[in-house]
């Protein structure tokens, strides 16, 4: 896993370019040019626990994303996001401490998002966009191992081919941006499992905190403060009915911080949820760590 | 006549300011653009200007969003070219300045800046012609149309900087902010 990932992330930094601006825990207010490509890597560490049954279950998932946004037309874009995934569920079974893992690439996402609206002034500017796309079944989803097949929180992919669909509004001067964006994944089922639908919002901001004065003649460099919403909801898994121990809501309060120049910026951001409201004896998310890189090129 | 032409620019180059190709032997291309609000928005407009056979040097004023080229010398200058790279990187390209070199010429009586070299035309006018247009000052500058004379008849080079407006059926036309005589 780790030779993956650090192989993903060279693999990133060594294209050349200038990075793309939006949010930390979102990708697609990604706004390329015309023939320009931008690329996004982030690694990401989750962690979950407070289990409320006696198995005492915890599970931890590394994960490398790496995301290319081509700009199609002025207006138009494509994105692909790729996966890797690390996922390791502990367990107590039998008073045995039983671990559970999985790794490899996850389900890729296509999209297309296409701007529907924009308004220039010096210094700023502020667009709307639609989005639709395709979770693809790329991710191993009928892995076994010594206890039998693996339960579906651990499984790389869900198996199925599930579209989605969205909605990206961003504001942004030289010393904010505020963005949203909406986006549905109908989760379709595969073989006798059918994942609950996702429904994902996200509020960022972040403010210009250095320079006081912006660059005239010379490179500009910017750091900025970084505050996101990110909220998760998700319906019940059904397999034959619904899985109580499944769905429900999370609201994460993503404090960050991104460093950009005219051709890298550099992120990092703290996922803490402000909001759980899970189904049964699911387990909640305790942090999310994301630190990451973008460029183009 | 010149009147109702001048007229007929303006309000086309009000429906439409793209199109036309003005070649021209152009010193120095100011671009003012819209939309660029982060840091990397330089590297995204710089890179497709840095493209065109005319960039030379390039530099990005990001607090004011203006992007001065310089161009390569004997290399022309074609504004549709600007206006198709900037629309390409999604911003909004509010005005051309430019700075270009030549004599003072006349075209339907009317004083034009004709560029060494490649003859390219541009109409010469200050902004307060809009309103004080007459047959007999077409500049609107009465001093400014002495000087202009004077320079035409003998043929003097001289170096004008000022913002281009694009007509259909007319030579395009540059706002006089500056034009000095240039010493041989």
């Amino acid at each position: 896993m780790r030779r993956n990932a650090i192989l993903i992330l060279g693999l990133a930094f060594l294209l050349h370019g200038g990075p793309a601006f939006s949010a930390i825990n979102t990708d697609i207010a990604l706004n390329p040019a015309k023939g320009q490509t931008i690329l996004r890597t982030q690694y990401s560490r989750t962690r979950k626990g407070d289990d409320p049954t006696d198995q005492n279950r915890s599970m931890t998932v590394d994960a490398v994303k790496l995301v290319v946004v081509h700009g199609i037309t002025e207006s138009t874009a494509g994105f692909l996001a790729v996966p890797y995934l690390d996922k390791d569920l502990r367990t107590v079974s039998g008073g045995q401490r039983v671990s559970r893992e999985a790794s490899g690439i996850g389900d890729l996402k296509l999209f297309l998002k296409a701007r529907l609206w924009r308004k220039d002034a010096p210094g700023a500017t502020t667009r709307f966009a639609l989005l639709g796309g395709l979770k693809l079944p790329t991710g191993e989803d009928d892995e076994s191992d010594a206890q039998g097949r693996l339960p579906p929180a651990v499984r790389l992919g869900s198996g199925s081919w599930d579209p989605l669909a969205g909605i990206v509004f961003t504001r942004q001067t030289q010393w904010y941006e505020i963005s949203q964006d909406l986006v549905y994944q109908v989760n379709t089922g595969h073989d006798d499992l059918q994942f609950g639908d996702f429904f994902q919002h996200n509020t960022g901001a972040w403010v210009r905190v250095w320079p006081a004065e912006s660059a005239e003649w010379s490179t500009p460099r910017a750091l900025h403060a970084v505050l996101e919403l990110n909220g998760v909801w998700q319906t019940k898994h059904r397999s034959g009915g619904t899985i109580k121990d499944s769905g429900g809501y999370t609201l994460f309060l993503s404090p960050g911080v991104q460093y950009v120049t005219s051709r890298w910026l550099l992120e990092a951001s703290v996922q803490v949820p402000i909001v759980e409201s899970l189904n049964g004896n699911e387990l909640g998310t305790d942090y999310n760590v994301v630190v990451g890189a973008r460029t183009t090129f | 006549m010149l009147r109702k032409l001048l007229l007929i620019g303006f309000l086309t180059t009000l429906l439409d300011m793209g199109g036309q190709t003005a070649w021209a032997e152009v010193t120095e291309v100011e671009l003012r653009i819209d939309g660029l609000s982060c840091p990397f928005c330089v590297f995204n407009i710089e890179k497709p200007l840095k493209k065109l056979g005319a960039a030379g040097s390039l530099q990005t004023n990001y607090k004011e969003g203006v992007v001065r080229m310089g161009v390569k010398p004997g290399q022309s200058v074609d504004l549709a070219q600007f206006r198709q790279a900037v629309a390409d990187t999604g911003f909004t390209l509010r005005a051309i300045r430019l700075t270009a070199i030549g004599t003072v010429a006349q075209w339907e009586d009317h004083p034009v800046l004709e560029t060494r070299g490649t003859g390219q035309q541009f109409l010469l006018f200050k902004e307060e012609s809009k309103t004080t247009l007459t047959p007999e000052h077409t500049i609107g500058d009465p001093a400014l149309e002495r000087r202009l004379a004077g320079w035409q008849s003998s043929r003097t080079l001289v170096k004008v900087s000022g913002t281009v407006h694009e007509h259909q059926g007319l030579p395009p036309a540059m706002e006089i902010e500056t034009i000095l005589e240039v010493k041989p």
